[in-house]
């Protein structure tokens, strides 16, 4: 065990999947993450899934 | 209600003027700071499973219900920013325990056995009554060193803002240069995250932002439709851009231990 430290991370997103929402200037976008995340001397943890978002641009 | 409790259980435990929390030795226990909330925590030697429940009263009116619900899950549950914190110590904990020195020593178990009493101050029953002697010593020691806080839990970054859309996977058809923006936009919020600027990252945020992740639960296959909490269950994060405002300033208080604490934790030394 070391002292403390806060976390490193990397965010890796893919699959970015985009189409027009009801809205006018809206989109509805979908993504998948891998969030890779460690800490310490050997603590690693991932986080994997499914994001949605909406999107609008100004 | 606190009548109500009186006339059930009697002045001392029905009127909410119980300090501290409660045990169910060896491993259940009752949060007295927020009623709303118990744990329990096993799973065999080595392995930990934390339980946290909600109370809500029967007849509260839904919107009663659905803001406790909410206040649970954003402090003390899963995704909860003191169980974040909570959690990692655990952990840390039993690892440490499996180390050599850790082992060699008696683990006191005891909580208070031997100092029980029968029936006494208004407690049916066998009852030990622990000091706050620890709050005591432990309080001033907090609130000082306003260091730089660490980043948010990693997960919290993904949530979605709009409801579960399941099979809905069709061929994309936008303008490449919306993609393209789009895309670099998640990019941008991502590289914000993992160089700790967060700050910067809750500026991107929407003020209408709805910042929720269900529970995955473990379904048959034909109750595919159940297989994530619905929006008035139990989630991981079901935020908005105040509440996510509260987790950032609590990084930023120097005392969110998991990812800033203020010293090594207990040493389990080599052999």
């Amino acid at each position: 065990m070391g002292g403390g430290s806060p976390s490193r991370t990397r965010h890796l997103i893919t699959n970015v999947m985009i189409r027009p929402a009801p809205n006018a200037g809206e989109y509805e976008v979908d993504s998948y993450y891998l969030v890779y995340r460690s800490r310490l001397e050997r603590e690693v943890e991932m986080f994997v899934g499914t994001r949605h978002d909406l999107a609008a641009t100004s | 209600m606190r009548e109500q409790g009186v006339r059930l259980l009697g002045e001392v435990r029905g009127s909410g003027k119980i300090e501290g929390h409660l045990t169910v030795f060896p491993e259940f226990f009752l949060p007295a700071g927020n009623p709303h909330d118990a744990r329990m925590a096993s799973r065999g030697p080595g392995e930990l499973e934390v339980w946290a429940w909600a109370f809500v009263e029967r007849d509260a009116p839904p919107e009663v219900k659905d803001s406790i619900r909410r206040a649970t899950m954003r402090t003390f549950s899963l995704g909860g920013m003191f169980e974040q914190t909570t959690a990692k110590n655990w952990l840390e904990i039993q690892r440490v325990l499996r180390g050599y020195m850790a082992r060699q020593r008696p683990f006191n178990v005891q909580m208070g056995i031997g100092h029980e009493t029968h029936d006494s101050g208004g407690f049916p029953g066998k009852t030990i009554t622990c000091t706050a002697r620890w709050r005591r010593a432990l309080l001033p020691s907090m609130g000082r060193d306003a260091k730089r806080g660490g980043l948010i839990m990693a997960a919290i970054a993904h949530p979605p803002k709009r409801k579960r859309r399941r099979g809905s996977a069709r061929q994309p058809l936008v303008d490449a240069t919306v993609q393209r923006a789009i895309e670099q936009f998640l990019y941008y919020e991502a590289r914000l995250l993992d160089d700790r600027r967060i700050d910067e990252w809750y500026e991107l945020l929407a003020d209408d932002l709805h910042y929720f992740m269900p529970t995955p639960l473990q379904r048959l296959k034909r109750e595919a439709d159940r297989e994530f909490s619905g929006p008035h269950e139990a989630a991981l994060f079901d935020e908005d851009k105040r509440s996510i405002a509260q987790r950032i300033r609590r990084l930023h208080t120097g005392m969110a231990w998991a990812e800033d604490p203020r010293r090594a934790p207990a040493i389990s030394s080599p052999t």
